[in-house]
């Protein structure tokens, strides 16, 4: 089967980032330093922070509280790859006009990771898609 | 029928309290967010809404008896209903945007605007007949315009910090003179507020005023209690954010009467009757949590050409 190149709107490439990442949370076990319920929590709570704190400050309370599969997955809804440490430098070194696209761009991530950690994450975790 | 009234009178609402004039459930990070237009994005509160609140302000919110009992309140707000309805004959447009407040280091709070915003007023302003007569400038990249003497500035370096932004600024004489304007229309009965507006008062970038007018609500997290345990409802106690205008926002727009169908009513009688003075009014929803206290303002318009 020939594959489809036709592109896709940034929201779909978003979208489908942010699905992958979500379902691979969902399929993970909870772990000393790792539990789902406190990933859904605070990937509920996370867009809302950039909104009333500001992009740097809501990173650098993520880092602080060692949210780093969080900030994994922002990294690679963003951009497609899981290294956080490099949106954390960029939201430090931004330019004003930089640091405004930044923000917006980070908020659209967060809100995608929202939307599917409260369908895949709920607590009976029931779901069958899964991301291939 | 008489015809109807080409008088224009504009309002100017300012926000005493925080404004949720919401759109229902969004499906964004906000679960209450508040209206905004479709291509600018910019917050605005519907002329429908405006409306209704005056109707409600007159005690003519009622569609039925109390409407039909008294026919300047019928020809003004119309007639709800499937059968025999009317809309009313008084116009009222959208209230837009013309400055929102920004926590500001300096001065507490600023009231931002940019030249788009202000070119909108303009137009509207002309339309209604008070021209603000005043060239528009433009903020530079990366700098904001503000008036000698502003209160947001500090004096060492010249910088503006609002919010988690700071930048530079630049002192503008046009700025000045717009402040001098707007401030009188927004608080023409109050010096002390026209003096603390004005020292407020600066012209952003678009770009930084379009991140503001996202990012510089009031949003909160709200939860219900369960009244028997005092703690978060586990069945719809839920979390969820909600979304305001923050106190101090400033909008404008505009009335005018239509044709009005009810016999031996002018136009100018429901105009002078229901759109006039100075109102402190509720509007919008969460009121019983004190949010929506405004003052409504109308002003009518004067033509300079006639004057």
């Amino acid at each position: 089967m020939v594959e489809d190149k036709t592109p896709t709107t940034l929201e779909q490439k978003w979208a489908q980032r942010a699905f992958c990442a979500v379902d691979k949370v969902s399929h993970k076990s909870d772990s000393g330093d790792f539990k789902k319920s406190e990933y859904l929590s605070f990937a509920k709570s996370f867009p809302n922070l950039i909104h009333s704190c500001g992009l740097i400050q809501a990173l650098a309370f993520a880092q602080s509280k060692n949210k780093t599969v969080f900030l994994a997955d922002l990294s690679f809804v963003m951009n497609g790859e899981k290294k956080y440490e490099l949106i954390i430098e960029e939201s430090r070194k931004a330019t004003i006009t930089k640091y405004l696209q930044l923000s917006r761009h980070t908020l659209a991530a967060a809100e995608w990771i929202k939307r599917y950690a409260e369908a895949l994450l709920k607590e009976d975790g029931d779901h069958n898609d899964s991301c291939s | 029928m008489s015809e109807k009234n080409d008088k224009t009178i504009n309002f100017w609402i300012h926000a005493l309290s925080a404004i949720h004039v919401g759109t229902g459930k969004g499906a964004g990070y906000i679960d209450l967010p508040i209206s905004r237009e479709k291509v600018t994005n910019w917050p605005y509160i519907p002329g429908s809404t405006i409306k209704g609140v005056i109707a409600d302000y007159y005690d003519a919110s009622d569609s039925g008896d109390r409407r039909e009992k008294d026919k300047k309140k019928k020809a003004a707000f119309g007639i709800a209903g499937d059968n025999n309805s009317s809309a009313g004959s008084l116009v009222f447009t959208d209230a837009r945007i013309v400055c929102l407040p920004v926590q500001s280091l300096y001065g507490t709070f600023a009231w931002c605007t940019s030249e788009l915003v202000l070119r909108s007023l303009s137009r509207d302003l002309e339309w209604g007949k008070l021209c603000l007569e005043e060239e528009i400038p433009v903020a530079p990249e990366n700098k904001v315009l503000v008036i000698e003497g502003s209160s947001l500035i500090e004096k060492s370096n010249k910088k503006i910090y609002l919010q988690e932004l700071d930048m530079d600024t630049q002192i503008c004489e046009k700025t000045e003179r717009l402040a001098e304007k707007i401030a009188n229309l927004v608080f023409p009965d109050d010096e002390e507020w026209r003096k603390k507006f004005k020292e407020r008062f600066t012209i952003l970038p678009e770009n930084v005023f379009n991140y503001f007018s996202e990012m510089g609500t009031q949003v909160e997290a709200k939860i219900r209690i369960d009244p028997n345990t005092k703690v978060v409802d586990k069945e719809q106690g839920g979390l969820w954010y909600q979304e305001a205008l923050p106190a101090e926002t400033i909008l404008t727009g505009m009335v005018w009467c239509d044709k009005v169908y009810e016999e031996n009513i002018q136009a100018k009688e429901l105009t002078d009757k229901y759109c006039t003075g100075k109102k402190t009014i509720q509007i919008g929803g969460k009121n019983t949590t004190g949010q929506g206290r405004i003052t409504l303002s109308f002003m009518e318009a004067k033509n300079k050409k006639e004057d």
